[in-house]
């Protein structure tokens, strides 16, 4: 008996390994606030658009990334996106990042089956944006006017989007 | 074009939340008379000890929206997770017990532009049982009121965050969890009672997250905040039937409905409604014990109920568990 709930437990801590979730911290452990690394990339859009980051910034204030993957927590969030944000900072471009859809008729057909055909979609055909900013399910991603990434994290409640789109006005 | 891309990537983190939380309700395996028609992982008032092995197939179909409306997945896509879970229960007296549950989780995931598999331990979850009952309260006729007395059990459960989560140091994509990355405590109360060949069941459970400091997303170092997801909620009822063959052998159908929630959650403190989720399922199950009751064999068939209302903000899964339980002393 004891030697079961021995092996239990110490298989337990040998799964577990070190796992920073069981001992969280709050410490800041950012290397910097603003990355000053201007990044630039081009996405295909379901409207068969070719969007290039350069030249969206030349007519926008900052460029707004939301990656989804049409999942439920995406679906809320493209909600309030399109709701909360997109009407009120009108001189800011938002484009959604599909980087499970493999194609622009696949992304096309998720747009308009979880319907926001009012959204700008951006295909990540080969995954180079997603790489670029290690983008995954709700990484919302700001880039200022000149190139610079002022945001890249989840998006949580949208709070954090919301300061950082006070700041640039 | 399309871009296979075979990085670790795996089941998101919703997906997987919604895995875990039902994972912890139906963890099955023996009852107050033993059998095999409860719905915890639990000793019968006789049994000193339990190992369990279960494995849960879950398929993913669609999900609820925030108006509770279904949605389909995208075309082309296939999600399943796997999950095996080794449990242990031991029992401490004629009224106290405890069991521990470990789950090993496989996220596979399929989209037309992306592939993953991923694999790791998931949160492990450890309850301690009460039993406010005496004696067996399996009965095959009832000869005076004191008959009807069911089994109640109270319970008090903690989920450890041991699995993989979008906080945590390995997850480097939302396809890689295998945690939700949150302590939580859980309360129980189970009632339970059999009159020969019937057994009905009521199960609440009520959980609380604890609140954590985050600084990092996936990897990702972010501005520290603290989060906590919101309360739990579970409720469960089944009715069984067993039946008997001639060496007393017994095998058991139960069906079962249940409904599980979470309510808002909190970011440094303010209100996140968009932590909200609502699960409603139905199962099946059919369990077979030997007369000894040494061994018990289950196989489960967890189906979301798929119309519109029925869930919120989560996804429409089915999960097929087959388990079998060893008692001894």
């Amino acid at each position: 008996m004891c030697l079961i709930k021995r092996n239990l437990l110490l298989l337990l801590f040998c799964l577990s390994g070190c796992s920073s979730d069981l001992l969280p911290s709050d410490k800041d452990i950012r290397t910097s606030q603003v990355d000053e690394q201007k990044v630039s990339f081009r996405l295909q859009t379901t409207q068969g658009e070719l969007l290039e980051s350069q030249t969206l910034l030349e007519s926008a204030d900052a460029l707004v990334l939301y990656f989804t993957m049409w999942c439920p927590v995406c679906d809320s969030h493209m909600s309030q996106l399109s709701r909360q944000f997109i009407p009120v900072y009108g001189n800011m471009r938002f484009v959604v990042v599909d980087y499970v859809s493999g194609s622009v008729s696949q992304s096309l057909e998720a747009q308009r089956a979880s319907g926001f055909l009012g959204m700008t979609i951006g295909v990540d055909l080969d995954n180079e944006v997603t790489r670029t900013f290690r983008g995954t399910m709700a990484t919302v991603v700001v880039i200022n006017k000149e190139g610079r990434l002022l945001l890249n994290e989840d998006y949580k409640d949208g709070a954090r989007l919301k300061q950082v789109l006070d700041g640039l006005l | 074009m399309k871009a296979k891309n075979v990085s670790p990537l795996g089941l998101p983190q919703l997906l997987l939340s919604a895995t875990l939380l039902v994972a912890s309700g139906n963890t099955w395996a023996a009852s107050c008379c033993g059998g095999g028609s409860g719905s915890a992982l639990m000793l019968s008032k006789s049994a000193q000890q339990l190992i369990d092995l279960s494995l849960d197939v879950e398929t993913y179909h669609g999900f609820w929206n925030d108006a509770g409306a279904r949605q389909q997945d995208p075309q082309g896509s296939s999600l399943a997770q796997y999950r095996l879970n080794l449990g242990y229960a031991y029992r401490f007296n004629a009224h106290w017990q405890a069991s521990l549950v470990m789950p090993w989780v496989v996220n596979d995931t399929e989209y037309s532009g992306v592939s993953s598999t991923n694999n790791g331990l998931g949160d492990v979850s450890a309850t301690l049982w009460y039993e406010v009952f005496e004696n067996i309260t399996c009965v095959w006729k009832v000869n005076e009121l004191a008959d009807l007395k069911p089994s109640i059990y109270l319970g008090l459960g903690v989920v450890l965050p041991t699995g993989e989560s979008a906080y945590g140091d390995e997850a480097r994509t939302s396809f890689d969890v295998t945690g939700r990355g949150f302590y939580r405590v859980d309360t129980h109360l189970m009632l339970e009672k059999t009159l020969y060949p019937w057994t009905v069941t009521l199960q609440g459970s009520y959980g609380r997250y604890l609140e954590r400091p985050i600084n990092q997303e996936y990897g990702k170092a972010v501005a520290p905040y603290d989060k906590r997801l919101g309360d739990r909620r579970f409720l469960s009822t089944s009715l069984g039937y067993t039946w008997f063959d001639e060496d007393a052998n017994t095998l058991t159908l139960t069906g079962a409905v249940a409904d599980l929630r979470e309510g808002s959650g909190t970011l440094n403190g303010a209100t996140d409604p968009l932590a909200q989720m609502k699960k409603q399922s139905a199962s099946a199950t059919l369990a077979y014990a030997t007369a000894s009751q040494d061994w018990i064999i289950k196989g489960i068939v967890n189906h979301a109920l798929r119309d519109d209302h029925r869930g919120k903000r989560f996804p429409i899964t089915d999960v097929f568990t087959l388990e079998v339980s060893y008692v001894f002393d």
